[in-house]
């Protein structure tokens, strides 16, 4: 089963196991963790944010186009930003390490 | 083209009411004022009951009310698309009077009109209008605290306030322009009652030319005096494949204001009200105006702009919830019932701007969810926190008032909210 290693906006740090293959923001909200994420998944609202940890960056698949294009239109964004609802956990990713963006 | 046989089969047709299941029928046609009067307890009746077929002057359609559902429509352009199939009737859920606009378009076009619009209602297009928008709204609360004690908030304060931030600060119009998008936007009213088959009225048609006339005047000022105002950057989009052509640009700048105007003005309405109804709550959030964010989205939970979001059609024969769906019928997604689902959330039916729920279906969700919901949630913001700095005692001038419902298909727009400032 693999483990999610999360940090909340307050800096407090939490390891998640994820018990099905979805959405690493279906996972986030699943373990409490308050992601907005309005539009459902569609990347089309921009508030499921987070900041995959530098080392992990290069596994995940590359971001789309329209993911892409709306993490440059958000404020707090890094090199590193990525939209959890585009982001889908499979066994590959055991262990990864993400940063809950702020709210915006 | 003389009408051959052949062109006469393949006329699309919608579902017949006598082809549907009946167990799931219920005998309510929703452009009825009985529903919209009725509507709060309409859609948490909805909230839990799967999707049943009823009708909109007799055309059926499909009403879904529980969260999952709903998502699942939302989610599914695919098979729940928002544009129209050819079927006559079908014209009286057209929003937009016929032009081509983004909440009407799938794919590939919606995706290269959309993102083209994202940038002016990101959080940083937002910001740059706060100032404006706080302007507004100081300017109407002077005119409110000069006129007394009592005001109306519709007419007094909600009713045009995304107008001039919108058409004002956003577009940067002259007040002339301003007014022919307000006297098209008016008329949309117009259309909205018609029968299947009945003609425009002559002012629909009339205002939507003057406003046609005034945008292509509107274009070819920001093409040869380009300005960083929502429209010029529009026009002036860099990518030269992406440019939109006239007529897109003008259905899409009236799509905005046809989505933004009467909503913005309801929501702030209805959040004063529901604060009005519950002065406990009230009095918390004046209190703690850190608050105002969290109270905004309880606010827009528990009552907004009326039942439904712009109309899908199913694409295919399918099934929802175990409910068939045949080829070409109107699905609508009651965004407003699922706020009221109690899966999803625990009393549904208390308001309590504590709450802070997650993701509120106020907005739509998929590809088109809501894309000015920042600039909402801005204005609403605003006019709460400087409304509760400037009129402390603040309330509702009968605590139990319910007012009359009105609007267009599907909207519940207060006719009045009256409020007491001391």
């Amino acid at each position: 089963m693999p483990i999610l290693n999360v940090t909340d906006r307050d800096g407090s740090e939490k390891q998640v196991d994820v018990t099905m293959t979805e959405s690493l923001m279906h996972v986030l909200r699943d373990a409490g963790y308050h992601i907005a994420a309005e539009c459902g998944g569609a990347a089309a609202c921009g508030t499921c944010h987070v900041y995959v940890d530098e080392a992990w960056l290069s596994k995940l698949p590359e971001a789309g186009e329209i993911e892409a294009e709306m993490v440059d239109l958000l404020e707090e964004t890094k090199p590193t930003s990525r939209l959890s609802c585009q982001v889908q956990m499979d066994d590959s990713l055991d262990g990864l390490k993400v940063t809950l963006a702020p709210e915006e | 083209m003389e009408a051959t046989l052949d062109t006469v089969t393949e006329q699309a047709t919608g579902p017949r009411l006598e082809d549907l299941d009946q167990q799931y029928y219920i005998d309510l046609d929703l452009a009825e004022e009985s529903v919209r009067q009725n509507g709060i307890q309409h859609m948490r009746d909805w909230a839990k009951r799967g999707p049943f077929y009823c009708n909109r002057r007799g055309i059926p359609v499909v009403v879904c009310g529980r969260y999952a559902d709903a998502q699942e429509v939302y989610l599914n352009p695919d098979v729940y698309s928002v544009e129209m199939p050819p079927i006559p009737g079908y014209e009286i859920f057209d929003f937009f009077g016929g032009l081509k606009a983004v909440a009407q378009m799938d794919g590939a076009d919606h995706a290269r009109i959309r993102r083209l619009m994202m940038p002016a209602f990101m959080p940083a297009g937002v910001k740059a209008l706060e100032e404006a928008t706080a302007k507004i709204i100081e300017a109407k609360l002077d005119a409110i605290e000069a006129n007394g004690d009592t005001f109306e908030v519709m007419s007094d304060f909600s009713g045009d306030i995304i107008g001039h931030v919108l058409l004002g600060a956003a577009f940067n119009l002259t007040p002339e322009q301003q007014n022919a998008f307000k006297r098209a936007h008016d008329s949309f009213g117009l259309i909205m009652g018609l029968a299947p088959g009945e003609p425009y009225p002559q002012e629909f048609l009339e205002s939507a030319g003057a406003l046609q006339q005034v945008m292509m005047e509107i274009l070819e000022d920001r093409r040869k005096n380009p300005t960083n105002d929502m429209i010029g950057k529009m026009v002036h989009a860099r990518d030269n494949d992406d440019k939109l052509t006239d007529e897109e640009l003008f259905g899409q700048i009236n799509a905005v204001c046809g989505a933004a105007l009467g909503t913005t003005a309801t929501s702030i309405a209805t959040a004063l009200l529901n604060l009005g109804r519950h002065p406990d709550q009230f009095d918390m959030l004046k209190a703690d105006p850190s608050m105002t964010d969290m109270a905004v989205t309880e606010c827009l939970r528990y009552q907004s702009t009326g039942f439904f979001t712009f109309p899908r059609y199913a694409t295919r024969d399918t099934e929802l919830a175990g409910v068939k769906i045949p080829k070409n019928m109107v699905v609508l997604a009651s965004a407003q019932a699922t706020n009221y689902d109690p899966a999803v959330y625990d009393k549904p039916e208390t308001f309590d701007i504590k709450r802070n729920p997650q993701a509120i279906m106020t907005f739509g969700a998929g590809a088109h969810h809501c894309i000015g919901n920042r600039l909402a949630r801005m204005v609403i913001r605003k006019s709460l926190e400087q409304m509760m700095a400037r009129f402390p005692n603040l309330r509702l001038a009968d605590p139990d008032f319910d007012p009359v419902y009105q609007g267009m298909f599907g909207e519940m727009a207060p006719d009045r909210v009256p409020m007491q400032t001391n």
